[in-house]
């Protein structure tokens, strides 16, 4: 079985090494299970949640052999890239990855699981247990995204509390009781609450919120940003780098300002950074302006109405005419 | 303010407000402090924090852009913002070990940068720190560094008309910043070394920060360059009158042209706040005491007389009594007069006796002649001699029952004390002075009711106040009603005056000083002054610097008093350069207006600048010396004029 090792970014001196997943071919669902590995992406930039992640997991399960029930939930704006963290941990670990979303319509059923009627070929009915998308997860060696898990309705926290606490243990309805093996681990995410958060969220049950140790995860800074865009673009010119990066900045900085009278609802996300303006830029490479199109076609229809002056005033200030050389990508 | 600036100003509050949490919150960014507020108003700053966007900056730059409105708002509010931020404060230690000598527990950076470079000097610093902080903030964005480019581009090309020093101060603003390429060989050569001489001391300069002992050692350089380059004169070579004409003058001319030229910014020379970043620590303490004399200047104005004009248009008119410090001037005011009229050869008692005839035929005897029996007066030698009698002899039955009441207004404007440059003294105000003394004198005389007024429309002086308290009021006043009103404050600010030397009421002996004193100002000016009195008992001679005049506003406002005297014979006489700042078809009614109601105006024009067309009995003076024969002359007719209608016969 190989192992991955997890560099400290701020200190290259400093790693943890864990262990890879080694599925076992005998297992039922091991087809299921196996199409479950994210790739890994290439392009992906450790900003330092991967060292802190294996750091965590290294101390829970060598360090007091998986007594101590302690779980990371990642906490940042739509677009910090908190999700694609876990999901990465899990490519590099080769762990089987299952991202399930606690939003208001998941009920404890979907989750859990339920009894479903099936013909028997015969005319007649069969009732079978149906595992529902956590059971199934936890059957095998896994990592479980709880994503948006201020958003979980109460009998979904209900059904989660024994799993997460020191008894380890999930209650299905049907009377099994399935425990949670060592090499499953559970991770959540989730916005962050405030006055102007997203919809169907709310401050996270105290009881269940003493389930977690929840850590920030901010908009990368700009030397971060910089830094994806070096690896993902490596050709872009810095022209066009820096105005993004700038405009990202700004825009975020006033996404996450407490300030009702400045802030704005519409955070400029790493999709829109990372994706749809290189896109742009393609699209629009013979423009006189690619970045001004890019900018008007790719980031503003996704812009609250609301947020437009917002937006054109900070373009006027950052940019106002863009570079006119062509893009490279 | 003209019709598209009050539509502008309608609109500025709402595209401020679509710019301005965008913008607040790249200042709290940049300035890494989450408390900086941004608005806009008139009011007052309340912390450091509360950057407050003057309208009239906004109006003034949008209404003279032809860019794009939403781009030109945006560059001139953080424009603004940048500098109203950062507050600085000196070092005195490290200004100490620069200047050891000179610098002994000065901490006041007026005083400081007046030791070491003079007045002057706080021009160039105060370019050099609005040209650093700018530099550092918009380097870091680029559209914003565009607007301005664009703003300044749109401008440049005015900086060719300015004089020297004016030059100077706004190429070096450009060498500093970089939006546009100076090219400097366009300009005027002294302007182009002293530039080339201060480019190596930019050179050493800290651009990352702003150095405030670092730029007080440049200012003392470059000033020095200035000087050798004479585009600043040495002051050294003039008298200490001179001196303070030539500061004022010039602290004139540099914020007018750079306000042309430079984005206007409430916190630096562009708008007349030169140090205004230094003086913002110390401010707060004497801000309460500047909005009472702020409240008090406009509670003043609100309560002054309202002219009504013919075309049913209003104006207000301030009244003063001539401030009682020009009695201090009496002594040598008087030797300045006599020599006056020994220079100009004016035979003034002499000829007195030529005009009286004409108000003591009509006034004391009550008679009319043209009779070839009846009484002889005693000036029928006079009146046959100059043709105005046919007849010697004047009856009793038939009497004119004549009485006068005579208004002089004297224009106090400051192009009455402006002097040719082939002229040692200016001689506009001194002569119309002498012109006004001549009438007083023959209707104190003959005992005919007169009063004596200056006008002018500048900052209204008080009648007890110094020099120094008013012009302590005046920058006061000026500053606060800039911030609070924005382009309103110089409506408000200056104010058509009308200061009474003596109204009909007074007695002319008690104020004849203070005219005699007037005498003494207008002819020698700021040396009149400098005759070793106290600070107390100078008069406020800056209230006639800088002012202009409206004439139809003080003669409606002298016709109106006229008409409310109860003598049957009314005369207004006005001596003016004719260089009014109002309307001249408004004049022209004005002028109609009083003649219909019966007062006789008579428009006595000094100097060859002006018009006088308006005026239906009119004379002008090119020379002091032909002043009293034209007065006699005009007076003369309009009294002639006079007998005949009321008697029919002369």
């Amino acid at each position: 079985m190989g192992s991955q090792k997890f560099i400290n970014p701020d200190n290259e001196k400093q790693s943890v090494e864990i262990e890879e997943c080694k599925l076992d071919k005998k297992i039922e669902d091991f087809d299921s299970r196996n199409n479950r590995i994210p790739e890994v992406d290439e392009y992906y930039v450790d900003l330092g949640m991967q060292y802190r992640l294996a750091q965590v997991m290294n101390s829970t399960s060598k360090s007091f052999k998986n007594e101590i029930p302690i779980h990371i939930a990642l906490m940042g704006h739509m677009g910090t890239g908190k999700d694609h963290d876990i999901e990465q941990f899990a490519a590099k670990l080769k762990f089987p990855y299952y991202r399930i979303p606690l939003s208001g319509e998941v009920r404890d059923v979907t989750l859990l699981g339920s009894v479903q009627l099936y013909g028997d070929g015969k005319g007649g009915t069969e009732s079978r247990w149906q595992d529902g998308e956590l059971t199934r997860a936890l059957r095998g060696p896994a990592i479980v995204n709880l994503s948006e898990l201020n958003a979980a309705g109460p009998e979904v926290l209900f059904a989660l509390h024994s799993l997460l606490d020191r008894h380890r243990k999930l209650e299905l309805p049907n009377g099994e009781v399935l425990s949670l093996r060592e090499d499953t681990y559970i991770f959540g995410t989730m916005n962050p609450t405030s006055l102007r958060d997203y919809a169907g969220t709310q401050s996270l049950n105290k009881a269940f919120a003493d389930r977690w140790v929840i850590w920030d995860k901010p908009f990368p800074n700009k030397e971060q940003l910089d830094a994806i865009f070096e690896k993902r673009y490596p050709k872009l010119q810095k022209e066009y780098r820096e105005l993004i990066i700038k405009l990202a900045t700004e825009v975020n900085n006033s996404f996450i300002s407490d300030d009702i009278s400045v802030n704005i609802e519409t955070p400029m996300s790493l999709r829109t950074i990372v994706e749809r303006i290189p896109i742009g830029l393609d699209v629009y490479v013979n423009s006189p302006d690619p970045l001004k199109d890019t900018w008007e076609n790719f980031v503003l229809p996704h812009v609250n109405k609301e947020d437009l002056d917002h937006y054109k005033t900070l373009w006027n200030t950052i940019v106002r005419k863009g570079p006119s050389i062509k893009p490279k990508l | 303010m003209n019709s598209k600036k009050k539509n502008i100003e309608g609109q500025i509050v709402e595209d401020f407000e679509k710019i301005r949490p965008a913008i607040t919150r790249l200042l709290q960014t940049q300035m890494k402090n989450d408390d900086i507020s941004l608005r806009y108003g008139r009011s007052k700053s309340n912390s450091k924090n509360d950057i407050v966007i003057n309208p009239s900056i906004l109006v003034n730059t949008i209404s003279k852009t032809n860019l794009d409105r939403d781009e030109v708002m945006i560059g001139t509010v953080v424009h603004e913002a940048i500098h109203a931020t950062n507050n600085y404060s000196l070092d005195s230690e490290s200004l100490n070990k620069l200047f050891p000598e000179e610098l002994d527990d000065v901490e006041d950076i007026d005083d400081v940068l007046e030791i070491l470079t003079g007045p002057f000097g706080k021009y160039v610093f105060d370019i050099l720190i609005h040209s650093i902080e700018e530099k550092i903030f918009v380097k870091q964005y680029e559209g914003l560094n565009s607007i301005l480019e664009d703003i300044y581009t749109e401008s440049f090309s005015e900086i060719k008309k300015l004089g020297n020093f004016s030059q100077y101060l706004s190429l070096l603003f450009h060498s500093i910043t970089s939006y546009i390429d100076p090219e400097f060989e366009n300009y005027k050569k002294p302007v182009v070394s002293s530039l080339n001489e201060s480019l190596h001391i930019l050179k050493t300069l800290n651009y990352e920060n702003v150095n405030v002992s670092e730029l007080i050692e440049a200012t003392v350089q470059m000033v020095d360059i200035c000087r050798r380059y004479n585009i600043l004169p040495d002051l050294d070579n003039y008298t200490l009158g001179e001196q303070k004409e030539i500061e004022e003058s010039l602290d004139e001319s540099v914020v007018n042209d750079l306000s042309k030229v430079l984005i206007p910014s409430s916190n630096n020379v562009t708008t007349g706040n030169t140090l205004q970043k230094f003086l913002g620590q110390t401010e707060t303490k004497s801000t309460d005491e500047k909005l009472n004399l702020m409240d008090d200047h406009i509670s003043k104005v609100g309560a002054s007389t309202t002219i009504y004009f013919p075309s049913g248009n209003t104006a207000k008119v301030v009244e003063n009594k001539i401030p009682n410090n020009y009695k201090n001037l009496y002594k040598n005011g008087l030797e300045t007069y006599e020599s006056l009229l020994q220079q100009w050869n004016l035979p003034i008692y002499k000829v007195t006796n030529k005009i009286k005839p004409y108000f003591i035929h009509n006034q004391k005897r009550q008679r009319i002649s043209g009779f070839d029996q009846g009484d002889l007066s005693p000036h029928v030698p006079i009146m046959l001699a100059s043709g105005r009698y046919e007849r010697m002899f004047e009856q009793k039955q038939r009497l004119s029952n004549k009485s006068y009441a005579i208004s002089l207004l004297i224009d106090g404007s400051g192009s009455m004390i402006e002097k040719n440059k082939d002229e040692l003294h200016p001689w506009s105000l001194a002569s119309a002075l002498i012109g006004a003394s001549y009438l007083s004198q023959i209707c104190f005389e003959l005992d005919i009711d007169f009063e004596v007024s200056i006008f002018n429309r500048a900052f209204a002086s008080e009648h007890t106040e110094n020099e120094e308290t008013y012009n302590k009021r005046k920058f006061a006043v000026s500053s606060m009603l800039n911030r609070s009103y924005g382009s309103s404050a110089q409506e408000l600010y200056s104010t058509a005056n009308h200061y009474f030397i003596k109204e009909f009421k007074d007695s002319w002996r008690e104020n004849y000083q203070q005219f005699i004193g007037l005498i003494e100002f207008s002819r020698n000016l700021r040396d009149s002054i400098d005759i070793g009195i106290s600070n107390d008992s100078i008069p406020p001679v800056s209230m006639f610097e800088k002012g202009t005049n409206i004439d139809e506003i003080n003669i409606m406002h002298a016709t109106k008093r006229l008409l409310n005297h109860p003598s049957n014979t009314k005369m207004l006489v006005v001596l003016s350069d004719g260089m009014t700042r109002g309307s001249l078809s408004e004049l022209q009614n004005s002028i109609n207006f009083a003649t219909k109601n019966g007062v006789d105006v008579i428009g006595i024009g000094i100097g060859n600048r002006g018009s006088w067309r308006e005026y239906i009995n009119n004379v002008q003076i090119e020379k002091p010396e032909q002043l009293i024969h034209s007065i006699v002359n005009i007076t003369k007719d309009i009294l002639i004029k006079n007998i005949k209608l009321t008697s029919g016969v002369a």
